[in-house]
């Protein structure tokens, strides 16, 4: 006969709970009044892919209030038990840095200092400028033969993409005619 | 109750004099290491080895150790323990009590010292505590032998490999972040996944996380809420705040995360039961298909 889970833990419990009263001596090292609630925070731990190379190592993020407060390694993941290479190690400065940017700087061509800027005016801006090299560098027909490239830009993808984010570039890129079309983790 | 002594001071002393000295051997040596060779092979189906030992206990041994323990308890902390030799019963086929009132402990039987508790009007605690003590030199000799024998590098159950106690408390070590649950029967260690509940199997990450209590960072509580257990952790990684050379004056000293648990509403099972019914083969069959799912 099968065992469901609530007659295991049924038979795993015989008896009563231990509760709080441990073996009935009182502690003395860290003993704390009896009626004093105690000040707790909950976190949880979630396995996650490290987002760098094609090796994939294993790691567990740690959070508070749906913040970040811990990265490592996952000593149970088959591929790196536990270790991490230095980038991966550095992981948690991605979700937390005092030194990450928060606004768009924008630096004009001859000027040497930063400027902010809006959204906005920044996808306007980037818009434009590949618009404009690629139509000052397309090439429709290379030998009599119709190539609709551009040899102007180059399409560079991070790490930090994930799949789905790579796919939406890599067609864009494409719809472009960019045949410099590269990713980070090939290199 | 009269705390003349710390549980600390008195948890050390007995690890230090009691329990290492020679009639703390209860059972012959060779006998022993022949049963336990013979019985590793039931490790790999999941079941723990003392579901399967039968010992031969030396009984005037095991009862010098028993008086020595009780003054021990009764000088120092604990006037109830003074009669609890003479209080043990047994079957009406038994002539050596405190024999039973060891084999029993040692099956895990937390029915019996319950039973054993109300009838003579033992406090619960004191009477696991008095159990679980008296049968640590034969658990850690068991132990030993194995660890020279078989190793327990393949064992990933949240149950101990030896005594089939539930852990009591857990570290992760600074390396690599593993983590190991400690048994309180045996004194043994022995590696459990970092995100699996030990005692339920789940690993469904929304019903796992810790809690973590304030000026107590060393530690995590590590929390289910399928079964709602928890367990008390040691996280190495950080600066320590009790200075414990072991988990015993440890789990004893930070009872403090045992409080903030049951605050939260989470539980514990008695420190005496064993895991599963030892003579149930298919509920250690259950559980380790769960644990292999």
């Amino acid at each position: 006969m099968s065992t469901s889970r609530r007659q295991f833990l049924k038979r795993s419990s015989t008896g009563i709970v231990a509760g709080i009263g441990l073996f009935g001596i009182a502690p003395t090292v860290s003993a704390s009044p009896p009626d004093l609630k105690l000040k707790t925070f909950k976190c949880k731990e979630t396995t996650t892919i490290c987002p760098y190379c094609g090796v994939g190592c294993g790691q567990i993020v740690s959070a508070r209030d749906d913040k970040v407060i811990n990265i490592e390694g996952d000593p149970d993941h088959p591929i790196n038990e536990g270790a991490q290479c230095s980038k991966g190690s550095a992981l948690y400065q991605v979700a937390n840095n005092e030194r990450r940017l928060k606004k768009v700087l924008y630096r004009a061509p001859g000027s040497d200092k930063w400027e902010e800027k809006d959204w906005d005016w920044a996808i306007e801006e980037i818009a434009a400028r590949i618009k404009k090299t690629r139509d000052k560098t397309f090439i429709s027909k290379e030998k009599g033969k119709v190539v609709n490239r551009t040899d102007g830009i180059a399409c560079l993808g991070g790490a930090a993409l994930d799949n789905e984010e790579c796919y939406l570039l890599s067609k864009t890129a494409r719809a472009l005619g960019i045949t410099y079309l590269e990713h980070q983790a090939r290199i | 109750m009269n705390n003349n002594l710390s549980v600390e001071s008195f948890v050390q002393t007995y690890l230090e004099e009691i329990g290492t000295k020679p009639q703390a051997r209860f059972v012959s040596e060779s006998l022993l290491r022949e049963q336990v060779t013979g019985l590793a092979d039931t490790m790999a189906n999941g079941i723990p080895l003392f579901a399967r030992l039968n010992l031969t206990i030396d009984h005037s041994s095991l009862l010098s150790f028993a008086k020595e323990l009780e003054s021990f308890l009764f000088l120092n902390s604990c006037e109830n323990v003074h009669s609890t030799i003479s209080c043990l019963s047994s079957p009406q086929n038994s002539s050596n009590p405190i024999s039973y009132f060891a084999q029993r402990v040692l099956k895990g039987d937390g029915s019996y010292i319950s039973t054993l508790s109300k009838t003579h009007n033992i406090p619960l605690d004191i009477l696991a505590f008095f159990g679980v003590y008296l049968v640590r030199p034969i658990r850690q000799q068991v132990r030993k032998i194995l660890e020279t024998e078989h190793a327990f590098s393949q064992w990933r159950l949240g149950y101990c490999p030896v005594c089939g106690l539930w852990p009591r408390m857990s570290r992760i070590e600074p390396e690599y972040g593993r983590r190991f649950l400690w048994c309180i029967g045996c004194n043994g260690e022995w590696q459990f996944p970092r995100l699996s509940c030990p005692f339920c199997f789940e690993k469904s990450q929304d019903k796992l996380g810790y809690l973590i209590v304030e000026d107590w960072s060393n530690y995590r509580i590590y929390t289910c809420d399928n079964c709602h257990r928890y367990l008390k952790t040691r996280d190495e990684r950080q600066p320590a705040r009790i200075k414990a050379d072991n988990f015993d004056i440890e789990y004893l000293s930070t009872s403090t995360l045992d409080k903030a648990a049951t605050q939260e509403k989470y539980i514990m099972d008695f420190v005496v039961s064993s895991a599963f019914d030892m003579k149930d083969n298919e509920s250690a069959r259950a559980y380790k298909e769960r644990a292999l799912s």
